[in-house]
């Protein structure tokens, strides 16, 4: 059936409301002046290069990739030997734990940051030993909160490969772990890369939690852009800002190759 | 079957082990803590009461954040999946490609995060920001004004914030869709727009509702947007709740705020998908 004018028109306007906010940020990023004025006497890249001086901001891009990648690295392995041990061994209480697995998606970001904070402080208070605010904490948190995703993920590669192979694997005489590592492992990189590039870009953007874990000298990214937003929006931010989409983009052209980003989200997400 | 049990449960617990630790733990301890007492001279004083939500429900300024968190989530939510319908029809019907390019571009902003998208809120809506200097310079405003710090705007901002889940669970229910009905209806001699309200839109209940009690749940619990557009002019809960445990170091009132956010979020999830399921049964049957 052919699609009506009108609703190409909305569509784009619709569209136009979401990337507008994005569009601006990065435009603004490349102005040349101290503050907002449109349109700008004139543009440059400057922003970007003053970036460093801005401790705030800078401290927190560095502290928020660093965090991202182990976040990444821990989550993708978590999932990944949950996904395992769930998908080929006959475990009980199996759908509790499936269904535990996804629990962090179903509690608001806001309550589980006080929840996690509350906790440690008072196991803190307990044992007499300083578990917040400390990037530990940070690190298992952001794990946490990522691992409904590479947990699914690894989990429905499981699924589309199937046991074909590896009962293949075996029958020729392959022990359980060498099927694991050359059979099993090498045919689901696409859907551990997806999970890697994932829990990346969410540990990247997480603001909830990591607002009530992170301590004065060590602040992520989104909590120091808050913090500045609140002060004042200007091309510095701008440029910060503009980093992160860059860094989004570019992650999400490499996973389109591995994952339908499209479908894992719809399946329920927070944002 | 591969793997013996024994083997599976070593590779599933340390998983197990940070969920329980990291997240089931804090959860049950955070709302037996809601019901404490602040204490000044230890971490909090473990007794059993209702003092917290009585002061909340006391006090105009928490319930008005509590009505006004609601009602700007009802409005978003409802703004949402007015503008998300059309927008998940369109990626529905467009060929492979435009289908793959739409579903990125949604994608795009969400996995950008709400700060930045916020922030560019911020910048459009600001007093020297984008809207105020086109409106001043068509003369449509003599002098800008503030947009920023209305409960309009962050209901605006919100809503383009949760936008594209809405736009993306809605399109993968809209995908589950026989077309063939759709066919029938129109060579029936149906026009297009009852078509999609009486064939299409009733098969789509089930999105509908996961998308809106979804995306209602994440407006109750938004932080960047009310404090960056609202600011302390359009108190909501989240901003309310951080304030209330790192500014006036009250943690068990914070917490008890906290505790009945994850209540409402929780009963509006379970109740509406319930009420909109029964509704659906009876649409079903209907037809």
């Amino acid at each position: 059936m052919t699609i009506p004018r009108w609703l190409v028109v909305v569509g784009v306007l619709v569209f136009g409301f979401m990337l507008l906010p994005v569009a601006l940020v990065v435009w603004m990023s490349v102005f040349n002046s101290e503050f907002l004025t449109f349109p700008p006497p004139g543009y440059s890249l400057r922003w970007f290069g003053e970036l460093t001086r801005e401790r705030g901001l800078f401290g927190g891009l560095r502290l928020s990739f660093v965090l991202a990648l182990s976040t990444a690295a821990l989550s993708t392995a978590l999932g990944l030997l949950a996904a395992i041990g769930l998908s080929r061994a006959r475990l009980r209480f199996r759908g509790l734990l499936e269904n535990g697995f996804l629990l962090p998606l179903l509690i608001p970001a806001i309550v589980s940051g006080v929840a996690v904070y509350i906790y440690l402080y008072q196991l803190s208070w307990m044992l007499q030993v300083r578990l917040v605010p400390t990037l530990g904490a940070l690190l298992l948190a952001h794990t946490m909160i990522t691992l409904p995703w590479t947990f699914r993920l690894v989990h429905a590669g499981l699924a589309g490969l199937g046991t074909d192979v590896e009962r293949a694997s075996l029958d020729l005489g392959r022990g359980p772990w060498q099927t694991l590592w050359r059979v099993t492992l090498p045919l689901l990189r696409p859907s551990l890369v997806g999970a890697f590039i994932f829990a990346f870009i969410f540990s990247f953007a997480e603001l909830e939690i990591s607002l009530f874990l992170i301590s004065p000298g060590q602040i992520t990214l989104p909590v120091a852009m808050v913090q500045y937003a609140e002060f004042r929006v200007d091309p510095t931010l701008a440029a910060v800002s503009t980093v992160q989409i860059l860094l989004v983009g570019t992650l999400l052209a490499v996973s389109n190759r591995f994952i339908r980003f499209g479908q894992v989200l719809s399946g329920g997400v927070k944002g | 079957m591969t793997l013996d049990r024994r083997t599976g449960w070593l590779l599933v617990m340390p998983a197990a082990l940070v969920t329980v630790v990291f997240f089931v733990a804090p959860l049950v301890y955070f709302l037996r803590f809601s019901f404490e007492r602040p204490s000044r001279t230890a971490f909090s004083e473990p007794v059993f009461t209702l003092e917290n939500f009585a002061r909340f429900f006391a006090s105009p300024y928490h319930v008005g954040a509590l009505t006004r968190t609601l009602l700007v989530a009802l409005a978003a939510t409802a703004l949402a999946l007015l503008l998300a319908l059309p927008v998940a029809y369109l990626i529905t019907k467009a060929s492979a490609r435009v289908k793959a390019v739409l579903i990125i571009l949604t994608v795009f902003p969400l996995l950008v995060g709400n700060v930045v998208r916020s922030i560019g809120w911020v910048a459009l809506l600001g007093y020297s920001g984008v809207v105020n200097t086109v409106l001043t310079a068509v003369g449509l405003l003599d002098a800008p004004v503030e947009l920023l710090r209305t409960a309009t705007t962050v209901t605006v901002a919100i809503t383009s914030v949760v936008l594209p889940l809405m736009v993306l669970t809605l399109q993968a229910s809209l995908e589950s869709v026989d077309p063939n009905t759709e066919r029938a209806a129109l060579d029936l001699g149906a026009r297009p727009l009852r078509v999609f309200r009486q064939i299409v839109l009733p098969q789509i209940v089930p999105g509908i509702a996961a998308g809106t009690s979804l995306v209602f749940v994440l407006c109750i619990n938004a932080y960047a947007t009310p404090r960056l557009v609202g600011g302390t002019q359009v108190p909501m809960l989240a901003p309310v709740v951080y304030d209330t445990i790192s500014s006036d170091n009250n943690w068990p009132f914070g917490a008890s705020m906290a505790a009945l956010m994850l209540v409402v979020s929780l009963a509006v999830v379970l109740l509406y998908g319930r009420l909109l399921r029964r509704q659906f049964e009876g649409w079903r049957v209907a037809r």
